[in-house]
């Protein structure tokens, strides 16, 4: 029923947006002073900004200090990320598997817990001092529950009857875990690895505020402390983008990983 | 015999991705449901049976033909029509008697009358003692139950009920279609009784409880042929013995296998 | 097993407590500024829960949270059950929130201090900002699920649009509505944390940060557990909200 009407549709969804994008150029037209353009940058002077950090190399790096910037977080991004599932996948299963981790790992996990990552960037500070290690722990420490917490749930939530056909068609516990269980749980765990990429997405900004000397959160905090509000803009625009790319990604790894799982 | 509800030439069908993945869920149906009738409708799977049911409801629009009720065109859905649905959509934020006052809410009944009326039929389909349990506290048979209460609450002239029994115990449903017999009146002389459409895929369940069978073949959806029931009223547990039972299951049977085993290989 | 498991489960966590305490500092030997001796932190504990101005930072922080998230609250509730029941509104608003939506609330950080300034409007923003989508995306889903599950049986049992509304679609989206309240507090604490340890004079982000750079490594800890438990305490009062206004949510409900 909804199908002529589509076409219609996509006018209508287009009207908020581009009435934002209207506002904000006629605003800019309007505020002209000083103050006002600090507060509302007219477009051209963001388009200015990106192109400056997109496009400029940097005498420094060698490279346009966006992509240095952006580089970085994602190198940090990566190695706290995988991190995290090398240590929550082979955990949760442990926990969703086997008595003993269950009663005496669980509810330390679990205790851990509700201190968010961000509480934990002033002992991370003290640790490790300003750089690249606190950033990667923070988005370990952030990932990590999502993912573990899935892999329990994902093991636990695979039907007895599964195993007890495995069980009644001769398989040993390994096999069964390898072929029953794990399978049977990823669909869950890679959800848990999703959401987990998106709270590491918060964590490494987060930590790159007041963490480290490069990356895109540290952009800009710079550039807010330059009162450099286009440059601001840039950044959160790289932050946005690089973010909805990363969920496509995770969402591209969950058809190929699971074909067996239909499709909504 | 009024005619209650009256089907002519109706089609319907519901368009694919592509032209090639349409699907004609009715095609030229055409059937009389007089009043007081009981009239159940078996066929097979995908066979459009349902899709009637929705278009008499006035749930889903029809793309040929006409559907009339009391000789009116039916537009939309309204009151006049009671539904029960196959997973019994009973409002999980209601009580068993929330959901049974429902409808007489929806008609602005004064709240004392409400619950009165509510009581009366929460108590023919022996729920009293449940009556300020949520659904999620009810076995499956006691949805039902309070399923058919709602359904009849309202005094609806026209109950439409979609495989009402699908989802309940092979034993619980032997005992509700007693129930929904004696829900729809079948004590009572044919004036005073209700209207009802039932669907069903069970054929001794069509023949244990209706008047009139239609039988239904599938792809496109059309009607086969109309059997009336020689069995006599009120119905007996014995019936389900008789050899004309099993005879007219039988036959029934036999006009649908083929449609019925294209239904699985597809 | 079960009753078994709880004093097996202290036995541990005293050992560990006690490995902590007595035998990592003959291995770590940087000192208790970087390592807070479990009994380090139990003294700054005392200090921090005896100071004035412990009392006035969780104040200030759980303020500016619920501040921002009553606000995200009313927008998203209202915005959400549009969408959820008017394709019209769905489509006229889904292309906007889908461009906000990744940007994570801290990036909005440093806008938010050019904008508003630093301290509490920047705060209630910032909160309401990270609240906000959570609540939104919930009560849509929770609104457009009802009106799949349960819009016929409503609409054959002869109610009008207001009747429909009022007893089948605010109470079906409810336990939707009350999930994504609860996500959405969630992220609003872990957003003010943030955003006071960048952006304010005042609150438990900023009280950490400070007790970080005067070398108070046991307030750090300190500071950390009051966060966990302030997060703990504002999801549970609204678990405790959901159950009681939802005893059906979760059940094998039809």
């Amino acid at each position: 029923m909804a199908r002529p009407r589509q076409a219609a549709t996509l006018g209508w969804r287009l009207v908020l947006p581009l009435a934002l994008v209207v506002l904000w150029v006629g605003l800019s037209q309007v505020l002209t002073s000083p103050s006002a353009k600090m507060m509302l940058p007219p477009p051209e002077a963001v388009g200015g900004a990106a192109a400056q950090l997109a496009l400029t190399v940097h005498p420094l790096f060698g490279m346009p200090p966006l992509l240095v910037h952006a580089a970085h977080s994602l190198e940090r991004l990566a190695l706290g990320y995988l991190a995290a599932i090398a240590v929550a996948v082979p955990l949760g299963i442990a926990i969703g598997y086997f008595r003993g981790a269950d009663t005496y790992v669980n509810f330390l996990v679990q205790a851990m817990r509700p201190i968010s990552p961000v509480a934990w960037i002033p002992l991370a500070l003290a640790w490790f001092g300003v750089g690249i290690t606190t950033v990667v722990f923070i988005v370990f420490y952030g990932a990590f529950f999502p993912i573990v917490a899935n892999t329990i749930a994902g093991v636990r939530g695979t039907s007895r009857t599964y195993v007890r056909a495995a069980v009644a068609s001769g398989c040993g516990q390994l096999r069964i875990l390898r072929r029953i269980i794990l399978p049977a749980a990823l669909p869950t765990i890679l959800t848990g690895m999703r959401v987990g990429l998106g709270v590491g997405w918060m964590s490494i900004v987060a930590a790159e505020l007041v963490g480290t000397q490069s990356g895109l959160g540290y952009l800009i905090s710079e550039a807010r402390f330059h009162l450099d509000i286009e440059s601001v803009v840039v950044g959160m625009l790289a932050i946005g983008v690089l973010g909805v790319l990363s969920d496509r990604g995770m969402r591209w790894l969950q058809t190929v990983l699971v074909p067996w799982q239909p499709r909504a | 015999m009024a005619v209650k509800v009256e089907a002519v030439g109706v089609g319907k069908r519901y368009d694919g991705r592509r032209p090639s993945d349409a699907i004609v869920a009715l095609r030229d149906f055409t059937l009389q449901i007089f009043a007081g009738e009981f009239l159940a409708i078996v066929g097979p799977s995908g066979c459009g049976k349902s899709t009637f049911l929705n278009a008499v409801a006035g749930l889903e629009r029809i793309d040929e033909g006409r559907l009339f009720m009391d000789g009116v065109p039916i537009t939309k859905a309204g009151a006049d029509r009671g539904v029960c649905f196959q997973d019994f959509a009973l409002f999980p934020w209601m009580t068993v008697r929330e959901n049974v006052e429902f409808s007489l809410e929806a008609q602005g009944r004064p709240r004392a009358e409400r619950r009165e009326i509510a009581r009366k039929y929460i108590e023919l389909v022996q729920l009293s003692r449940f009556e300020d349990r949520y659904p999620y506290e009810l076995s499956g048979g006691m949805k039902q139950r309070c399923a058919l209460a709602r359904l009849v609450a309202g005094d609806p002239a026209v109950l439409l009920m979609d495989e009402p029994l699908a989802s309940v115990d092979a034993q619980t449903r032997l005992i509700l279609q007693n129930e929904i017999l004696r829900i729809w009146g079948e004590n009572r002389p044919t004036a005073q009784r209700k209207t009802v459409i039932f669907v069903t895929h069970s054929i001794d369940e069509a023949v244990f409880l209706a008047d009139r069978i239609a039988v239904m073949t599938s792809r496109p959806g059309q009607l086969k042929e109309i059997v009336v029931n020689p069995l006599p009223r009120p119905r007996e547990e014995r019936l389900r013995g008789e050899p004309t039972f099993s005879r007219l299951t039988m036959d029934i049977w036999d006009l649908i296998r083929d449609a019925a085993v294209k239904a699985i290989e597809t | 097993m079960a009753p078994m498991r709880w004093p097996r489960r202290t036995l541990l966590v005293l050992i560990l407590l006690a490995v902590w305490q007595w035998v990592v500092p003959h291995i770590v030997t940087t000192g208790p500024a970087f390592f807070p001796l479990p009994a380090d932190v139990a003294d700054g504990f005392t200090s921090l829960l005896g100071s004035a101005r412990f009392w006035r930072s969780v104040v200030t922080s759980v303020g500016r949270v619920l501040a921002g998230f009553t606000v995200a609250t009313a927008i998203g509730v209202v915005l959400g059950i549009a969408i959820g029941v008017a394709p019209r509104v769905e489509a006229f608003v889904d292309l906007t929130i889908e461009m906000l939506r990744p940007l994570p609330a801290m990036a909005w950080i440093p806008i938010a201090i050019l904008w508003f300034g630093v301290g509490d409007v920047s705060s209630v923003f910032l909160v309401a900002l990270g609240a906000f989508f959570p609540i939104v995306l919930n009560a849509a889903a929770g609104a457009r699920t009802t009106a799949r599950d349960y819009g016929k049986a409503a609409l054959t049992s002869g109610a009008g649009p207001w009747l429909r509304f009022r007893r089948v679609t605010l109470p079906g989206a409810l336990p939707w509505v009350l999930l994504g309240c609860r996500v959405g507090l969630g992220v609003g604490w872990m957003v003010i944390v943030s955003a006071e340890m960048v952006g304010a004079q005042s609150g438990l982000g900023f009280l950490i940060m400070e007790a970080r750079s005067f070398a108070r490594i046991d307030w750090v800890v300190a500071c950390m557990i009051v966060i966990g438990l302030i997060g703990i305490g504002l999801d549970s009062t609204l678990e405790r909200v959901q159950r009681r206004a939802a005893p059906w949510w979760g059940r094998v409900a039809a």
